[in-house]
């Protein structure tokens, strides 16, 4: 599966040279030097995300996932770049194509408690989004309702219930009939399932890909879970301190991954297979602040290949011969090894 | 001989709706040398359990059965004498590094406070001993941390911190309860290798390391006992259990992981749900979710405890069966 000569027809969304700095509140030593002082939370990434597949984002803490799962959304403005929804820009957006993007491209958040109104009942809650695009009449929203809960597996007698009276991996699961009743074509899901036990996350995992299945739709799916992403995905990015530093199959990643934080981040999740023993070593060092970030390639002072080079100089992402991109001088000639 | 022994501990809470047991007839042992994984899902018991090793159970709590540490029963000891133990010989980390850091004052004097009181050390003897430990759990230039805040440090590096204090004592016992949780997968593999090498080396003290992450039980510990709705439903060799599970909730756990060997979508699942605890029925509370469940599995009796091999047990009638 070659991604690199896809027709622009073939992504639903399209991120080009994303970039976002957040400033930073001044300490008062910043105020008497007049200093202003900004986190690139971003920077200069491009992401394409094809017709009905599931693409990945992982990433440590800080790498800035979340941050461009919310800039894909159009819910952050980037400081430079464009995002294109069906190839057309969503910047340039009127207001009735603002709604209907808002339509198509939905979200499920990681906690779905916060995002649920405690006080009103979910059967509205599903219903709002219909509603507010006024969706069909009022009796067939309120069939819809029955029908989207029923698809994530609750009894649509819930619809009169409130949050509060749910478990965590029901309340996911009204999350999701949030999101589908609008029937998007691209849903953002950040953290889907990282609050939820194993065999409740398997469920909601199970739940998503029917879904994503009978509706074809393509869904970011960030996280920083590697085996939900080996099990979920069909293409990742890597991120690490705002950049995209490798992107490829997820098949292909996991068996070989290229980019040496890549490597390193995979041999540290701890594996429950039998005959699974703990990496020899450590990974080296702690992400760095995206406050101080490292000149050249902001993984060098952890990378064990660095060179005099990689202090001065950030590698670009490059296409290799293989179908992968990385963005490491071990892999600048694009030779894929 | 253990270095801990827990039998039949039973831990339940006084509340407004009635008592309810959060722990039911729990036993186990921690040897000298050994990390033993205690795991399970959220409201498993998992923590309350921890919790009554230590006597930090809140008032209401009832606490039955025996702790044997070193001769004595924990569970019999007052506030004095539990005081006495907790730090010096049974230590404790907990998921959120902050638990055990106060933020209004540099770890340097937290950590050497930590030493004069347990240890009797004077402040310079103090001081230098904190600065070693700080190096002995990875953290770069320890002078210079030592004036540090909490605040000023990464998630990682406040655990460090956590860690430092809890082994200044040299401990008996380690008791880590998340220890990883709200850590990034690189950093999770520093600590988790720091514990190992800290204090299972050289058979220098046990740790009890609670979790609901099977892969960091599978790279960390050496036994593991899995619990269920208050109780422990298997227990054996890590590379046992994680080979051959025996009890059906061990076996829909370790399915229900997701990883790139199974198809999107074809997760196994476990029907239903953990009960409430309120409403926990005679006999094995996992039955009602079984795939395996016989009628026999709901009487009052059941399920058994079958012991398969040396250190292997597992609660679930169908190996009673001869």
């Amino acid at each position: 599966m070659s991604n690199t000569q896809s027709p622009e027809s073939a992504f639903i969304l399209r991120g080009e040279d994303l970039t976002h700095r957040f400033p930073v509140s001044r300490t008062f030593s910043d105020i008497l030097s007049g200093t202003r002082r900004a986190v690139t939370g971003v920077s200069g990434v491009n992401i394409a995300v094809k017709r009905g597949e599931v693409f990945a984002v992982v990433g440590e803490s800080g790498s800035g996932k979340s941050t461009l799962g919310r800039i894909l959304l159009g819910l952050v403005k980037p400081t430079l770049g464009r995002v294109f929804h069906e190839g057309k820009n969503i910047a340039d957006f009127t207001a009735s194509e603002r709604m209907t993007f808002r339509q198509k491209a939905q979200v499920v958040y990681q906690d779905p408690f916060s995002a649920l109104n405690p006080s009103m009942r979910i059967g509205r809650q599903i219903r709002e989004p219909l509603d507010v695009h006024r969706i069909g009449t009022p009796s067939q929203r309120n069939a819809a309702v029955a029908a989207l809960l029923e698809q994530v597996g609750l009894d649509p007698a819930l619809a009169r219930v409130r949050p509060e009276e749910l478990s965590g991996g029901m309340r996911q699961r009204v999350g999701i009939a949030m999101a589908l009743a609008s029937s998007p074509d691209i849903i953002v899901a950040d953290e889907p399932t990282s609050a939820l036990d194993v065999s409740v996350q398997a469920q909601i995992l199970n739940v998503l890909a029917k879904l994503q299945q009978q509706r074809k739709l393509a869904m970011v799916f960030i996280t920083h879970d590697l085996g939900v992403v080996s099990h979920f995905a069909d293409r990742v990015a890597v991120m690490y301190l705002g950049r995209i530093i490798e992107q490829d199959d997820v098949r292909k990643l996991f068996a070989e991954p290229k980019h040496p934080y890549s490597r390193m981040l995979l041999s540290a999740v701890p594996s429950h297979r039998p005959g699974a023993r703990p990496v020899p070593e450590a990974p080296r060092g702690e992400p760095a602040s995206p406050l101080s970030p490292p000149t050249g390639c902001a993984f060098h002072p952890r990378c064990p290949h660095a060179m005099e080079r990689c202090r001065v100089e950030a590698p670009m992402l490059r296409d290799q011969s293989d179908g992968a991109k990385v963005a490491c001088f071990l892999f600048d000639d694009g030779a894929g090894q | 001989m253990a270095l801990l022994q827990i039998n039949d501990l039973t831990v339940s809470f006084e509340t407004g709706a009635g008592c309810v047991e959060a722990v039911s007839a729990v036993s186990f042992h921690l040897a000298n040398g050994e990390i033993l994984g205690l795991v399970g899902e959220s409201g498993c018991g998992k923590s309350t359990v921890a919790y009554s090793l230590l006597g930090l159970l809140p008032p209401h709590a009832r606490v039955g059965g025996s702790i044997k540490f070193d001769a004595v029963d924990i569970a019999k000891l007052d506030e004095r004498a539990l005081r006495k133990l907790r730090g010096n010989r049974i230590a404790m980390i907990f998921q959120d590094p902050m638990t055990a850091l106060d933020p209004s004052f540099r770890i340097g004097s937290q950590l050497v406070e930590t030493l004069r009181l347990h240890l009797n050390l004077d402040g310079v003897t103090a001081a230098k001993r904190a600065v070693e430990l700080l190096r002995s759990v990875g953290i770069s230039s320890p002078e210079l941390r030592m004036q540090a805040y909490p605040h000023e440090l990464s998630g990682g590096m406040r655990q460090r911190v956590a860690l430092a204090i809890a082994i200044s004592c040299n401990p008996d016992v380690l008791i880590a309860d998340e220890p990883t949780t709200g850590l990034d997968v690189t950093i999770q593999a520093q600590v988790l290798q720091l514990i190992r090498v800290l204090l299972t080396k050289e058979k220098r003290s046990g740790v009890l390391l609670i979790t609901h992450d099977l892969g960091v039980i599978a790279n960390y510990c050496d036994r593991v006992a899995v619990m269920y709705a208050g109780k422990i439903v298997e227990t054996g060799a890590v590379s046992d259990i994680f080979g051959d599970p025996k009890h059906p909730y061990t076996q829909g756990l370790l399915a229900a992981i997701p990883d790139g060997t199974i198809a999107r979508g074809a997760l196994r699942t476990i029907p239903g749900r953990v009960p409430a605890l309120t409403d926990r029925g005679a006999g094995c509370r996992f039955a009602p979710r079984c795939p395996m469940a016989l009628p026999v599995c709901l009487q009052p009796d059941s399920p058994p405890w079958v012991g398969l091999s040396q250190q292997r047990e597992v609660a679930c009638v169908q190996y009673a069966i001869t």
